[in-house]
C-alpha cells in the first residue's frame, strides 16, 4: 500500500499494530500460564498471571486513547478508519481474553488443596490448546491482513464449543458419582466456560479482520454448538 | 388493502435508497480541451434527480471543468472546447437551438468566492426574476425575494437591511445571498463550486445545513476539496483523477469501501 502524504500518520498506524501484537502475545501467554497454574495447582504462577493481566489492561487503555486521538486529528476514512476501529475493537476482545484467563488462574488458588485426579484435566487441556491455536491464528490473520485465515478461525470455533459440551457432561457425571468432586468440578466447569468465552472473543477478532480486509461484515450466522445452557443430566 | 397497491408499496420500500431513482443530468463521453490540453477525458456519469452529488479529486483533475460543462460556463473561456453529450432531462444542452440564458436560469451556480452584485440585498435577488419576466407585479417580485431569502436561510438576518448593499454582509451571509439569487429564478439544478472554501467553520455549517434542506427540492452538484464535507452533505460521490472519472457511487460506499485503489489512496491522503 502507498504511504500517506503525512508520514506521521503511517507511524501512528504502525504503532497501533505493534501494540495489538504485544497485547496478543500477552494474552496467549496468560492463557497458557493460567492453565498451567490450574493443572499444577501452583498458586504462585496463578498470582503472576493476575499481575500480567494488568499489563494487558494498560495496553488497552493506551490504544483507546490513541485511537480516539487519531480519529479526532486525522478524520480517517475507508481502510484507515476500518483499521483504527478494528484496533479499538480487537483491543477490547484481547482485554476480555486476559480477564477470563486471569479468572482461570484465580481458581488455581481456590483448588490448590483439593484432591485432583489427572484425568479430569485432560479435557480442559485440549480446550486450552485449541483456544491457544485459534488465538494465535487470528492474531496472524490480523498481522497479515488475511481474511481467509480469519474465516478459518471463525469456522473452527465450533470445535471448542463441541469440546465444551462434552466436558460439561463429563464433569456433571463426576459430580454425580461422588459429591466430594463438586468443589473442584465446579471450578473446572467455570474454567471451561471461560475458555469457551475466549473462543467467542477470538471469533469476534476474526470477524473484525474480515471487515478490515473486505469492508463488509460477515453476513451469515456462525455455526454454534454450545448447547450446555439447555442441558440437564437426569439420574436414570 | 388492494393487492396492487400493496405490491407497489412493497416495491417502493424494497428499493435501495442509495440507487438513483430518476436521472437529471447525464454526461456521455464528455471531453473538454483547453487549447491543446485534454482536461476531461471520456466522462460518463449520471446525476440523479434531487439530492446532492459531490465531485472530489485533486486540483486539476477536471471536476470543476465538468461542473462548468453542465451550464455551459465553459463557453465563456475562448480556448475551451467540449465534445460529447450532456443531457438534462434527456435534452442535449449543447444543441445549437438551445438558449444559453434560459439554460443558466435552470442551472444556477454558486462560486467559491461570494460575488454579490454591487447593489442592495433586495436588488441582488430581484434582478434575475425581473429580466426573466418571472414577476408580473411589484408584489410578485417582493414575494420572490422574500421566499428566496427564506429558502436560503438568510431572511431573518437581513429583513431589516433589505436595501443596504449586499456587499456589506459577512462572507457567509454573502454566500447565502448568492444561493438565494440562484434559486430566485426557480432552477432545477444548482452547481456549487467549492462554496465553502472561503468561509469559516460556522458559516460553512450554515451552508451545509441549507444544502440539507435544499436537496429535497433541487438537484445539487458540489465540487469540494473537503472530503469530510463531501461525506457529510452528499448522497452520491464521484472521484476524478487526471481528467478521468475514476469511480462513482453512493457516498457511503466511496468513503467506506471504495472499489478503485486510486480512490482509496486519494480519500485516505496517500495521493494528491
Amino acid at each position: 500500500m502507498n504511504e500517506h502524504i503525512v508520514k506521521s500518520f503511517d507511524q501512528e498506524l504502525l504503532l497501533l499494530d505493534k501494540k495489538i501484537a504485544q497485547m496478543g502475545g500477552l494474552a496467549e501467554r496468560l492463557l497458557a500460564q493460567a492453565f498451567d497454574s490450574l493443572e499444577k495447582r501452583d498458586p504462585k504462577l496463578g498470582e503472576s498471571v493476575v499481575a500480567s493481566d494488568r499489563a494487558i489492561d494498560q495496553l488497552e487503555r493506551e490504544l483507546q486513547e490513541q485511537t480516539i486521538l487519531m480519529i479526532a486529528r486525522r478524520q480517517p476514512v475507508a481502510n484507515d478508519l476500518r483499521h483504527i476501529m478494528t484496533v479499538l475493537k480487537i483491543a477490547g476482545d484481547l482485554e476480555r481474553t486476559g480477564d477470563l484467563a486471569k479468572n482461570i488462574a484465580k481458581r488455581a488458588l481456590a483448588v490448590s488443596g483439593e484432591n485432583h485426579p489427572k484425568s479430569l484435566m485432560t479435557g480442559l487441556k485440549h480446550m486450552t490448546e485449541l483456544a491457544l491455536r485459534q488465538l494465535k491464528d487470528v492474531l496472524d490473520a490480523y498481522a497479515e491482513r488475511d481474511a481467509d485465515k480469519a474465516l478459518g478461525v471463525w469456522r473452527h470455533d465450533e470445535q471448542i464449543d463441541a469440546m465444551y459440551n462434552s466436558l460439561f457432561r463429563e464433569l456433571l457425571t463426576y459430580m454425580m458419582e461422588d459429591p466430594r468432586n463438586i468443589g473442584l468440578c465446579t471450578h473446572l466447569l467455570f474454567g471451561a466456560k471461560n475458555i469457551e468465552r475466549i473462543g467467542d472473543h477470538t471469533t469476534n477478532i476474526a470477524e473484525n479482520v474480515y471487515y478490515l480486509v473486505h469492508g463488509t461484515t460477515l453476513a451469515d450466522d456462525r455455526p454454534k454448538s454450545d448447547d450446555t445452557s439447555s442441558t440437564l443430566i437426569r439420574r436414570e | 388493502m388492494d393487492m396492487a397497491v400493496q405490491r407497489t408499496l412493497q416495491d417502493a420500500t424494497s428499493i435501495d435508497p442509495s440507487l438513483p431513482k430518476a436521472i437529471k443530468v447525464s454526461g456521455r463521453d464528455v471531453n473538454a480541451y483547453y487549447g491543446e490540453k485534454h482536461a476531461l477525458k471520456h466522462v460518463n456519469v449520471d446525476i440523479p434527480d434531487k439530492g446532492v452529488m459531490a465531485f472530489i479529486g485533486p486540483s486539476g483533475c477536471g471536476k470543476s471543468t465538468f461542473l462548468r460543462c453542465i451550464n455551459r460556463m465553459n463557453d465563456t473561456i475562448p480556448s475551451c472546447r467540449v465534445t460529447g453529450k450532456i443531457l438534462i432531462d434527456n435534452q442535449d444542452i449543447y444543441r445549437p437551438s438551445l438558449d444559453v440564458v434560459q439554460l443558466r436560469a435552470r442551472v444556477g451556480m454558486v462560486f467559491q468566492k461570494p460575488k454579490p452584485f454591487p447593489k442592495s440585498v433586495f436588488e441582488n435577488i430581484a434582478y434575475a426574476p425581473r429580466i426573466h419576466g418571472l414577476a408580473r407585479s411589484k408584489t410578485d417580485l417582493e414575494e420572490i425575494v422574500v421566499t428566496s431569502l427564506k429558502r436560503a436561510g438568510l431572511f431573518e438576518e437581513v429583513k431589516d437591511r433589505l436595501h443596504d448593499p449586499g456587499t456589506g454582509l459577512s462572507g457567509g451571509q454573502q454566500q447565502r445571498l448568492c444561493i438565494a439569487r440562484a434559486i430566485s429564478v426557480a432552477p432545477d439544478i444548482i452547481l456549487m463550486d467549492e462554496p465553502c472554501s472561503a468561509l469559516d467553520p460556522i458559516a460553512t455549517a450554515r451552508i451545509e445545513e441549507l444544502m440539507e434542506e435544499l436537496r429535497n427540492s433541487y438537484t445539487i452538484v458540489i465540487v469540494t476539496h473537503s472530503m469530510q464535507q463531501a461525506a457529510r452533505v452528499s448522497q452520491r460521490t464521484a472521484f476524478f483523477h487526471l481528467g478521468t472519472l475514476v469511480e462513482e457511487g453512493s457516498t457511503e460506499m466511496i468513503f467506506n469501501s471504495p472499489k478503485d485503489q486510486r480512490t482509496q489512496d486519494y480519500i485516505t491522503g496517500r495521493i494528491g
